[in-house]
């Protein structure tokens, strides 16, 4: 395989802009929906971003596991049939 | 469909030592979007010898043509010569899409270029970079995308920001 930096989740973390710097990322061009502050727009779009707190939480690793324990449940729940004595 | 199971399938990949990175909707997991996806998208180098490990690495998972309507098995033995661009995949361990190209990033050598080395429990995966990703969601424009665009938009911003 490949050499590993020390940790790779610390390249992803772009350092904090200087003192009265407001707009660290500024906006690409094209009116793309990232433009203006994409935190707003993406809870305007209507996604829950407290999960992407919640994965934001976890080490990539655990975030593969949860996504793939997701997946299981999805397998389980599509090859589910009507009980007729589950009474609804 | 059988059921997915992805760390198998990337630990066959790894283990054949196959030249590839995680791209797609498995990638924005690893930065940590809550989506959940049903294949694994990688992208590949499409040279005879890394195409001879993906063969290796396929050996046992039952590969078919998926878009084919008679889903036709994948020929093992002559993938090296095939010309095949893209692979998409059904296997025994899950949909496993193999791309030589990826739309908004460019061929495989901008792939790499544009990836990062993740430490998994699976071991030391290549994963394309956060705004790699992004480029190729806003390029790719299909409405899941768009949803996929937001996500990894604000797990951006919020990498940016400083603690709240």
């Amino acid at each position: 395989m490949h050499p590993i930096p020390p940790d790779p989740e610390s390249s992803l973390r772009p350092t904090r802009p200087p003192a009265g710097v407001s707009n660290p990322d500024p906006a690409p061009p094209g009116g793309d929906p990232t433009a203006s502050d994409p935190i707003a727009e993406a809870i305007a779009y209507g996604l829950d971003l407290s999960l992407v707190d919640e994965c934001l939480r976890l080490t990539p690793s655990e975030r593969m596991r949860r996504h793939d324990q997701a997946l299981r449940l999805y397998g389980l729940l599509r090859r589910a049939k009507p009980d007729p004595n589950a009474g609804f | 469909m059988p059921d997915s199971d992805f760390p198998s399938l990337l630990r066959v990949l790894a283990q054949a030592q196959v030249q590839f990175v995680l791209i797609g909707g498995y990638a924005a997991v690893v930065h940590g979007s809550p989506m959940v996806t049903h294949d694994l998208d990688v992208g590949c180098d499409f040279g005879p010898e890394n195409l001879r490990r993906l063969a290796h690495a396929l050996l046992g998972t039952e590969p078919i043509h998926r878009m084919t309507p008679k889903r036709v098995p994948l020929d093992l033995e002559n993938l090296p010569s095939a010309g095949f661009k893209n692979l998409y995949l059904s296997t025994k361990l899950g949909q496993l899409d193999c791309l030589s190209e990826l739309t908004g990033v460019g061929p495989f050598s901008a792939m790499w270029n544009e990836s990062l080395s993740f430490s998994t429990e699976l071991g030391v995966v290549r994963v394309l970079t956060l705004d790699a990703l992004i480029k190729s969601k806003q390029a790719l424009d299909r409405p899941r995308d768009r949803e996929a665009v937001h996500f990894l938009s604000a797990i951006r911003a919020k990498r940016s920001r400083p603690s709240e």
